[in-house]
């Protein structure tokens, strides 16, 4: 038979177990939800010319991020059922791409850079895309180290419906002067059709 | 070596204004006062007939001009043997573009109709045969500078003189053999393409040479101004499909790590929940 000094140290050990394994899971929840910590390129000099973007950097919104070259792909769009041509995503939800197809960033025309948003709790780089405010610095970074300094421009563009051209309305009017559009997700997940319902964009200008 | 071939312009004078053509060579003063020192020159017989001498023809650049009596190419039948069909226009023209540096090229129409070949020859200088389509034939007849200001029987500066006083062109004649016959052609050399470069002295027909690099060198700096223009006017088409929306899954969401946290927590309650059914207190 137990002793009850035996019963005092089991009767003790229950929640001690307990906080061991809530330890454990706090730090696994920690590390699971940890960023992309890359350290960024550094910066050697301000572009002055188009550059190929090769890593991104939204100290507002904690994106510290690689950027991969996508071109534009064939999509059959989920929500209507039609082929239509979009932009070339990358696989790792921790890193960004710009549109390869389309104008580099500082060559004066508009740049496209794209990233996800998880939906849930899941980590994605452009998660937290919407909490963006003007004057909010982006930069970009090529491989050589030159750096193009940007900073949004106007208020994110949030709700906009992936079963109509919102997105390609609001990229094609976009605002005087824009120089690079981060685009992200948003809204609902739709498990039907795989895919979240809408799209957010931000613009930025090299200052 | 630039090569030489059948000015257009050329071409066009001989058909269309072969008399006018005649007409100048006649009217210059240079020619009249160096006519006497030029009798024995065949040139000189070509220009004689053009005034209508002994023989001569004043016709266009369509009439034949008769065969020169003695005037003939080394191992050809001289003019006279065969008779020129009225109906049979033979004329001649002749290029030496970029300066004469391989020959003179030579075209003759109008030769009688079945002729498969005909040979082509200068009065005085060398030949060559060529063949007949169509009733033309079109050859290159070498000739070097220094032949041709020996059939001219001209020194350069007295060509440089024909230039300087308004001179366009010298006539001389080309044999050709159509069926045995020789027949003499009268044929222009333009002095600005042909003529100018037996002048030692730079010519004034040489800034026409020096002008397209002039004109050409300010198409350059506009070429800069085109293509940094050209970039902002390019329209870009956006996509309109941006499928950035991560799905979840289970390998990098927490979602796992919550279940199995769950489990444990679930399996430790449960321990205590058995302890204390058991009255172990605690």
């Amino acid at each position: 038979m137990a002793s009850p000094a035996d019963r005092d140290a089991g009767s003790s050990s229950g929640p001690v177990v307990l906080l061991v394994l809530l330890t454990l899971l706090a730090g696994g929840w920690w590390y699971g939800y940890g960023r992309d910590t890359t350290p960024a390129v550094p910066a050697t000099s301000t572009a002055e010319v188009p550059l190929v973007p090769a890593a991104l950097s939204v100290p507002a919104i904690g994106v510290q991020a690689p950027v991969e070259q996508r071109g534009t792909v064939d999509y059959t769009n989920p929500f209507t059922g039609q082929q239509v041509a979009g932009y070339g995503v990358p696989e790792d939800m921790a890193a960004t791409s710009w549109w390869s197809d389309g104008p580099e960033p500082g060559s004066g025309q508009m740049a496209v850079v794209l990233g996800h948003d998880v939906p849930g709790d899941a980590p994605g780089v452009f998660d937290r895309l919407d909490e963006l405010q003007v004057g909010d610095p982006v930069v970009l970074t090529a491989a050589d180290g030159s750096q193009l300094q940007l900073q949004v421009v106007q208020a994110p563009l949030t709700g906009l419906d992936k079963s109509t051209s919102d997105l390609s309305d609001a990229l094609n009017g976009h605002p005087e002067g824009a120089d690079v559009a981060l685009v992200t997700c948003g809204g609902e997940y739709d498990s039907s059709a795989g895919a979240s319902e809408e799209n957010v964009v931000v613009f930025a200008s090299v200052v | 070596m630039p090569q030489l071939h059948l000015s257009r312009r050329t071409g066009r004078r001989l058909l269309a204004t072969g008399a006018i053509a005649a007409v100048a060579v006649l009217g210059t003063p240079a020619v009249a006062s160096a006519a006497p020192s030029l009798t024995d020159n065949p040139v000189t017989d070509v220009l004689g007939g053009l005034t209508g001498g002994a023989g001569g023809s004043t016709g266009g650049s369509g009439t034949v001009v008769p065969g020169l009596p003695g005037g003939g190419l080394p191992g050809l039948p001289t003019g006279g043997s065969g008779t020129p069909d009225p109906t049979e226009i033979i004329s001649g023209g002749a290029a030496c573009v970029q300066g004469l540096v391989t020959g003179i090229q030579v075209s003759v129409t109008g030769l009688a109709t079945g002729l498969t070949e005909a040979l082509i020859g200068l009065l005085g200088g060398g030949s060559t045969t060529a063949p007949v389509e169509d009733g033309e034939a079109v050859t290159t007849i070498p000739v070097t500078q220094a032949q041709l200001l020996n059939l001219l029987d001209l020194s350069p500066e007295a060509i440089a003189d024909l230039f300087e006083n308004g001179q366009e062109s010298l006539t001389m004649a080309v044999q050709v053999i159509v069926d045995g016959v020789t027949r003499t052609v009268q044929v222009v050399l333009d002095f600005a393409e042909c003529l100018a470069a037996l002048i030692p002295t730079p010519a004034p027909a040489a800034p026409t040479t020096t002008t397209p690099p002039t004109s050409a060198a300010p198409v350059e700096p506009a070429a800069p101004a085109v293509t940094t223009s050209a970039a902002p006017v390019q329209a870009v088409a956006y996509p309109g499909y941006a499928p950035t929306g991560g799905a979840p899954s289970d390998d990098s969401s927490p979602a796992g790590l919550l279940g199995l946290g769950a489990l444990v927590a679930a399996s430790g309650g449960g321990a205590l929940w058995l302890r204390a059914r058991r009255g172990v207190a605690g």
